[in-house]
């Protein structure tokens, strides 16, 4: 298909902020809905003032936009929970358990409730800390690429999607360089001895000038 | 296996090879630059190695030329790139170096230039993926000079997107603002 090239390499940083959206949050309504709020993914119980509620995250920002809502703090991206998985991150060899689009909901919570987020400023420092040291893990997961295939286990989508292109066409020329010492036992190509050396010969019963002109015809065809 | 349309891989058949050429062939001494008819045989010259391929995939599985093994797959690179692969130049030696490297081994059997190139390459690809997310500072550009072609693309993508998610970060993407023009009216008092 014809798309641009950033589009090609997979999500946008939007599109994947679009997808987050969808996760579930705990918010502490201000109003109250009377009726049951039907929505095109399921249908969720009325809103009543001071009564916890899950819904979709789009929704509680949207309600926070409008000052109709507070919406609590995920238990992970307190600062105790965000200093353990820190420390966590950089004791252990492999990434810390994190929600899967940890990156897009602190982004979001962040940017439109900070005021119902306790010291977000302590959460946003770790929350980059935490970032940085991930993706040295992942860098270090270059190295690791090996004939078939790499796994990194609770990797959040946005990083994933961030290290996606680059790791793609890497794997596929390490596979390219593999194929190309492996083909000659496998395909057609007939086997040639290492460097020609010497046993390279001639040998034929048709002339020589017809010969020649067989291989020539094919390569302008 | 490989894109027949790929422009890339099409441009790196182009690269020459040394060819000596083990028969008197016919019609053949334009190559040289000659105007008799034969091209003799003992004849060493510099062919691109799509036509190499064609004449040493002989029908008969004969050949009639010999392929050298070109100077920038010599032991001299092989050992600077066991030794350091991170600072070997390779657009100097050969601007499709990695992607020519595939054609090269579909051809000969070579155990030990195979794993010199993937080593390097994985080697190389470390520090190449350094360099995307430090987000093109201006000791970058050294390193840059150093990467073959197909680097240079895996740079380029991975240089992307990784710029795409810190403009996200910086939240600086997609959002819709005024046009500055319109803030240097509002400014005057328009």
């Amino acid at each position: 298909m014809a798309l641009p090239r950033h589009l090609k390499n997979g999500l946008t940083p939007l599109e994947i902020e679009f997808l987050a959206e969808n996760e579930m949050i705990e918010i502490e309504p201000f109003i109250a809905s009377g009726q049951d709020l039907e929505l095109l993914g399921g249908t969720l119980p009325p809103l009543r003032p001071q009564r916890l509620i899950k819904v979709p995250l789009w929704m509680a920002i949207s309600l926070k936009k409008k000052q109709k809502c507070k919406i609590a703090t995920p238990e992970w991206m307190t600062v105790e929970s965000l200093q353990r998985s820190l420390k966590e991150e950089q004791d252990q060899e492999r990434f810390s358990a994190l929600p899967y689009h940890y990156m897009e909901l602190a982004q979001l919570l962040l940017e439109n409730a900070c005021d119902d987020i306790s010291s977000a400023d302590a959460v946003r420092t770790l929350l980059k800390d935490l970032r940085e040291a991930r993706q040295s893990k992942a860098r270090q997961g270059v190295a690791a690429l090996g004939l078939t295939y790499l796994q990194m286990d609770n990797i959040g989508l946005m990083e994933i999607n961030e290290i996606r292109p680059f790791f793609t066409k890497a794997f596929n020329e390490i596979q390219k360089l593999k194929q190309g010492s492996n083909e000659n036992d496998q395909d057609g190509i007939p086997e040639i001895p290492g460097g020609f050396d010497g046993s390279a010969s001639y040998a034929s019963s048709l002339p020589e000038s017809s010969r020649f002109n067989t291989t020539q015809g094919s390569r302008n065809n | 296996m490989e894109d027949y349309y790929d422009i890339d891989s099409i441009l790196a058949e182009d690269q020459n090879v040394k060819c000596v050429f083990q028969r008197n062939i016919p019609g053949l001494s334009w190559l040289e630059g000659g105007h008799d008819d034969m091209l003799k045989a003992g004849s060493r010259i510099d062919i691109p190695f799509w036509m190499a391929r064609e004449i040493a995939d002989h029908p008969e599985g004969t050949v009639p030329i010999n392929i050298e093994t070109p100077e920038f797959y010599g032991n001299k690179v092989r050992n600077g790139l066991r030794a350091e692969a991170t600072v070997v130049d390779l657009p100097k030696l050969c601007p499709n170096f990695f992607r020519f490297g595939t054609h090269y081994l579909q051809l000969f059997e070579d155990e030990n230039l195979a794993s010199c190139l993937e080593d390097a390459f994985k080697a190389r690809l470390q520090l190449t993926m350094d360099h995307t997310q430090s987000g093109g500072n201006s000791n970058t550009t050294e390193y840059l000079d150093r990467l073959d072609e197909t680097e240079r693309e895996l740079y380029k993508a991975g240089l992307e997107s990784s710029a795409s998610v810190h403009h996200w970060n910086q939240q600086s993407f997609g959002r819709i603002r005024s046009a500055s023009e319109m803030l240097l009216k509002r400014k005057a008092g328009v």
